[in-house]
């Protein structure tokens, strides 16, 4: 057995951040689409506040924050489907008021700082069984609602009231997307920490995008880049003793860049320049 | 539970019922009302901003009216579940402001929708209902194109044959032709007519372009806000127009025969 498996934190690590790692861009994939990319960032910011109340309260951090950033999510979705402000100021408002309220924590409850480190830069010795099983479910969840509501989700991503004239159940499905959102943000959280979560939902898609393929291969490809991209920065990160966080999404960009520059190589094959003067 | 009597005749495909609708303060559509027949090729025109689109949306079910009611094919909206009757085109749809990665076929297939199926994610190739509706908007040779690679025009018709695919007997239209060149808009109009002759379908067209729908729609409504006007073309008058637009506008109607 190779020698990063000898230890059970990197094994634990393997498996939660793999399940995430394929979780994270077939959301993601919606996501962009959509033009809300960050979503996950603002969600981010929310479990980090909800991390930092379990810290605070001393109990379960993680369910905490799966909680909370599940309930912004349906409060995201609520306020960017009414008049009542544009979607980015929606995303404003929730990640500013939520980062406000873990300022406030921190200065009031001692050493929950120390403890929130790992949850803002991802913590791979930390990970847990519980977090193991949690992604688990977590994974079978996305696949499940992927799965099932495959039409729907791309019906409401293409376009939403062509969706809904169709009789899509439109405002039903993004709360579901927006929920699962919130809880692969977080899970994704405890290996690429909050600041990065974003990275690993939207850099795959970017990049299997690239391919021009349709939309379900779309959909795998940006799945395995996430895989491949936690794989290899786990790995990365255990021999030459980095964080793993910042390996696992430098990989992605790697990845991203790779595939662009092929692709640019192939156009230009197919369509030679121009003659100039 | 009796049939309530009213004066909409059955054929009626939409009914507006003293309809206002407004976003803040300001009424985008005030008091509403009019209806329109199975078979008529109605056109909606009035300036920018007259609620034009806001009508369609409110004949949809997109928008819920602050006051009066909206029927489709006589059943109020807010119970109307027969979508399949209904076809939408949009202007755009928000899909064409990103490279989505889908093929011409795939986006003619979504129109294919008939609720929750959890074989759809498994579906490959084109049923037949597809392939008449690629080859009714001539996008059959394109099919295995990425819709992110098409010309405005050809993303129309791709829309309008996605709206085509499950046949629908009111087909809803958001300025079809803006941004769409000259060949295009006359590849658009024959195919409208051609639907309308084979399929008697009811249309419903939102149009900047007056000269154009004057000779090819059967009725006008004209929006400012109000109903201004609900005409034959016949009998639209040059008055109605400069009174809509607020300036003297003379018609020049150029007929085929």
């Amino acid at each position: 057995m190779p020698e990063i498996f000898q230890y059970s934190f990197m094994v634990r690590a393997f498996i939660a951040g793999g399940i995430v790692g394929l979780a994270a861009p077939l959301l993601g994939t919606f996501l962009v689409l959509r033009r809300l990319s960050l979503i996950a960032d603002t969600l981010a910011h929310v479990a980090i506040t909800g991390a930092a109340i379990g810290i605070f309260l001393g109990h379960f951090p993680v369910l905490v924050a799966i909680i909370t950033s599940a309930i912004a999510a349906v409060i995201l979705e609520r306020l960017r489907t009414s008049r009542f402000m544009a979607s980015d100021s929606a995303l404003a408002l929730v990640l500013y008021t939520s980062l406000s309220l873990a300022l406030i924590i921190l200065s009031i409850g001692n050493g929950v700082g120390i403890d929130l480190f790992g949850y803002l830069f991802g913590s791979v010795v930390t990970v847990g069984k519980g977090d193991v099983w949690a992604s688990v479910g977590l994974g079978v969840a996305v696949l499940a609602i992927v799965w099932l509501l495959y039409s729907e989700l791309v019906q409401s991503t293409f376009d939403p009231d062509m969706a809904r004239v169709s009789g899509v159940p439109v405002n039903r499905v993004n709360i579901v997307l927006a929920v699962l959102t919130g809880i692969t943000v977080t899970l994704a959280m405890r290996i690429v920490g909050g600041l990065l979560v974003g990275a690993l939902i939207v850099f795959p898609v970017l990049a299997s995008l690239q391919l021009g393929r349709g939309f379900r291969t779309t959909l795998l490809v940006a799945g395995a880049i996430g895989m491949v991209s936690v794989f290899t920065g786990l790995t990365v990160s255990f021999y030459q003793d980095i964080a793993a966080s910042g390996a696992i999404v430098l990989t992605a960009l790697s990845l991203l860049a790779i595939v662009s520059g092929l692709k640019a190589l192939k156009t230009r094959k197919s369509a030679p320049l121009k003659s100039q003067g | 539970m009796p049939i309530s009597i009213t004066n909409n005749l059955p054929e009626s495909h939409v009914t507006f019922e003293h309809v206002t609708f407004g976003y803040n303060e300001a009424h985008a559509v005030e008091d509403v009302t009019f209806s329109i027949e199975r078979g008529n090729f109605v056109a909606l025109i009035g300036p920018n901003g007259s609620g034009k689109t806001t009508l369609i949306k409110l004949a949809m079910g997109l928008e819920k009216p602050q006051s009066g009611r909206v029927l489709l094919f006589g059943e109020d909206i807010k119970r109307f579940r027969s979508w399949h009757r209904i076809g939408y085109v949009p202007q755009f749809a928000s899909a064409f402001r990103v490279r989505f990665p889908a093929t011409v076929a795939d986006i003619v297939k979504l129109g294919e929708y008939k609720g929750i199926d959890h074989t759809a994610i498994f579906r490959r190739g084109i049923s037949p209902a597809a392939e008449k509706a690629l080859l009714l908007v001539d996008m059959w040779d394109l099919r295995h194109r990425l819709i992110s690679e098409l010309s405005g025009g050809q993303q129309q018709r791709v829309l309008i044959g996605r709206a085509m695919v499950h046949q629908p007997e009111l087909l809803i239209m958001d300025e079809p032709t803006s941004g769409v060149d000259q060949a295009g808009q006359e590849q658009f109009y024959t195919l409208i007519r051609h639907l309308r002759e084979t399929r008697k379908v009811t249309v419903i067209l939102v149009s900047h372009d007056i000269g154009v729908v004057l000779h090819e729609a059967d009725k006008i409504a004209c929006m400012n806000c109000r109903l201004q006007s609900y005409t034959d073309v016949n009998e639209l008058s040059d008055k109605d127009l400069s009174a809509l637009y607020g300036h003297k506008v003379d018609m020049v109607v150029h007929r085929h025969e």
